[in-house]
């Protein structure tokens, strides 16, 4: 770069280097929001911030693209003759390159991923089948509404371990996804769902042991509509009608 | 070369370098698939989409901000404000996560600018380190966290105040550490800048303010983000090969139990205002153990270092490592005693 091109900052304008992961990302965001997916990976909130942010990151590459655009039609393209590509000050070409291309990977995995939600193996790993960290987990919350369906109380599998505490049977109902481990007795399943605090990092899952004659019929992540009666003592769920049911499309609480 | 032309060569360059690319890692992935599971490639690509979904808004932002640091404050403006004395720059930079309350992913872009416009080390490192946890939501996060258990008011006092004194205790040492090696104080500079120190000032008519702001801010978003990428690519591979349970098997003793929240936390790679909710979860661990994680989490986890990475000097981040880590497991561990607190 010379002496001229230093002084008049020419460094500042932005390469196409730097201009396409804005792009890139902007629209990968804007995409996931369109379709509807945010909620399999982020919290609402955060999802509209999300989508607010690709959004932004898009206005800033068309700015970015213009005024470089302007800045070259100004000098007529006599600068860039004489000057050619000007390295930022951010620390020499392939640095840049690797820096951009990096961009690629979340691109190819967002694009390539199946579009679900967290599965079994994830439940398990965040300690689904523990008694405990579930009855800790359950009794930090609010109790949760229910609403009516017939003779059963609606709720969520939160809902079901809360009321598992207490001391009188109920009849409920909840849906959730279908998680089997090791130690889980025939004749019964794990009924699982997500809590999500800002993103899929954070969840943890809400787990209740359900009793039902067919289990062992049912497939891992499998979603479905239980409804059955709490029995306190053996802290179950006896269920009296399982009916699968297609993922949601907002599978965390 | 004309300019259409070289437009035509780059937009070719990256059409047919992405194929490739997702060619490329797609067959990497369906053989992990093959040879792990596709449930735990799963699990890796939903982890590292959401992590990054979730910290690019904050580094957008912070980068924004920096931009604009470097734009309209100049080091003499900055001066002004900055206390002569050590004590009042320690006491001082802790607050300015209560005026500028950004996350520990927002904060690291804003930092690296003021280093480099002059900014004392100690005062950016305190600012660094205690910002996400005195900022005001992170508190209020902490306390709802908590409000069921009855240590509500301990663990928000406790975290704040370790936070502090921790972040404190670093940049003391820093600042005995950069008086003892420069003599007289030299601004540092971020660990990226191979050009010559000095860069001569834009001519003002090449460029607006607004031209000058976002050419810096997408300069910054491009270098911090490839470093959160590579943070949160290990923190997707960590949850996806290493279970929560793993750790939570440690349980109820001392130190390991500490121990063990730390490395979950350093694992875990959880935004400050979630984390509590998360470690409040774990009915096994004591309340030592979960202010340690409370306290390392939005110092110290992969993506962080990661960011630090492009943010610090060598030096600092080896001093920062050394330190912070001994420092909350020492000290959540006293407060843990002095409380007598049952989990």
């Amino acid at each position: 770069m010379s002496e001229h091109g230093e002084a008049c900052g020419l460094e500042e304008r932005l390469s196409w280097w730097e201009l396409w992961p804005m792009a890139g990302w902007g629209v990968f965001v804007v995409y996931i929001f369109l379709q509807g997916w945010m909620p399999f990976f982020l919290w609402w909130l955060y999802g509209y911030l999300a989508a607010a942010s690709g959004l932004a990151l898009l206005v800033l590459f068309f700015c970015g693209w213009a005024l470089r655009q302007r800045s070259l039609s100004a000098e007529g393209g006599g600068h860039e003759a004489s000057h050619g590509h000007v390295p930022p000050a951010s620390g020499g070409r392939w640095w840049l390159y690797v820096q951009s291309l990096a961009f690629l990977v979340p691109l190819a995995v967002g694009f390539a991923l199946p579009v679900r939600g967290l599965n079994d193996l994830a439940a398990v790993q965040r300690g689904a089948a523990d008694p405990a960290m579930m009855a800790e987990l359950a009794s930090q919350r609010e109790l949760e509404a229910t609403e009516k369906q017939g003779e059963y109380n609606w709720t969520t599998v939160l809902g079901l371990a809360q009321r598992l505490a207490l001391p009188r049977p109920e009849k409920v109902g909840a849906m959730g996804f279908v998680v089997r481990t090791p130690t889980t007795p025939p004749g019964h399943f794990l009924l699982v769902r997500f809590l999500i605090t800002c993103c899929a990092a954070d969840a943890s899952p809400a787990a209740v042991l359900v009793r039902w004659p067919k289990a062992e019929t049912l497939k891992g992540n499998q979603w479905v509509k239980v409804y059955g009666q709490t029995e306190p003592k053996g802290k179950v769920l006896a269920a009296d009608e399982v009916i699968e049911v297609s993922e949601p499309k907002k599978p965390y609480l | 070369m004309r300019l259409a032309d070289k437009a035509t060569i780059v937009a070719f360059i990256i059409v047919v370098g992405a194929l490739p690319a997702y060619l490329v890692l797609s067959f990497v992935l369906g053989w992990l698939e093959a040879f792990l599971s596709i449930k735990r490639a799963q699990v890796f690509g939903i982890v590292l989409i959401s992590i990054l979904l979730e910290a690019f808004p904050f580094v957008l932002l912070g980068s924004v901000l920096s931009g604009a640091i470097e734009v309209l404050v100049s080091p003499e403006r900055l001066a002004r404000f900055v206390p002569r004395s050590l004590l009042a720059r320690l006491a001082m930079a802790p607050l300015l996560g209560i005026v500028f309350p950004v996350c520990e992913c927002g904060v690291v872009p804003v930092v690296r600018r003021l280093i480099r416009k002059g900014l004392p080390l100690e005062m950016a490192v305190v600012y660094l380190l205690a910002g996400p946890i005195t900022n005001p939501i992170v508190m209020a996060s902490t306390a709802m966290a908590f409000l069921r258990t009855g240590s509500a008011w301990a663990m928000v006092v406790g975290r704040v105040a370790l936070g502090i004194l921790i972040a404190g205790i670093v940049g003391a040492v820093l600042a005995i550490i950069e008086r003892r090696r420069a003599g007289a104080r030299t601004p540092a500079s971020a660990p990226e800048d191979a050009a010559p120190a000095a860069r001569p000032p834009a001519h003002s008519d090449h460029g607006s303010v607004f031209a000058r702001i976002l050419n810096h801010a997408a300069r910054d978003f491009l270098l911090l983000g490839g470093f959160l990428l590579l943070g949160a690519i290990i923190a997707a591979a960590s949850q996806a090969f290493v279970p929560r349970t793993v750790l939570v098997s440690i349980g109820q003793r001392p130190i390991l139990s500490s121990a063990g929240m730390m490395v979950l936390a350093f694992g875990l790679n959880l935004c400050s205002e979630a984390d509590a909710f998360v470690a409040a979860s774990f009915v096994q661990f004591s309340f030592a153990s979960k202010l340690a994680f409370l306290v390392l989490g939005p110092m110290l986890d992969m993506k962080l270092i990661a960011m630090y990475l492009a943010a610090l000097p060598r030096r600092v981040l080896v001093v920062v490592i050394l330190l912070v880590p001994p420092l909350v497991l020492i000290l959540s561990e006293c407060v843990g005693l002095m409380c007598g607190k049952a989990p």
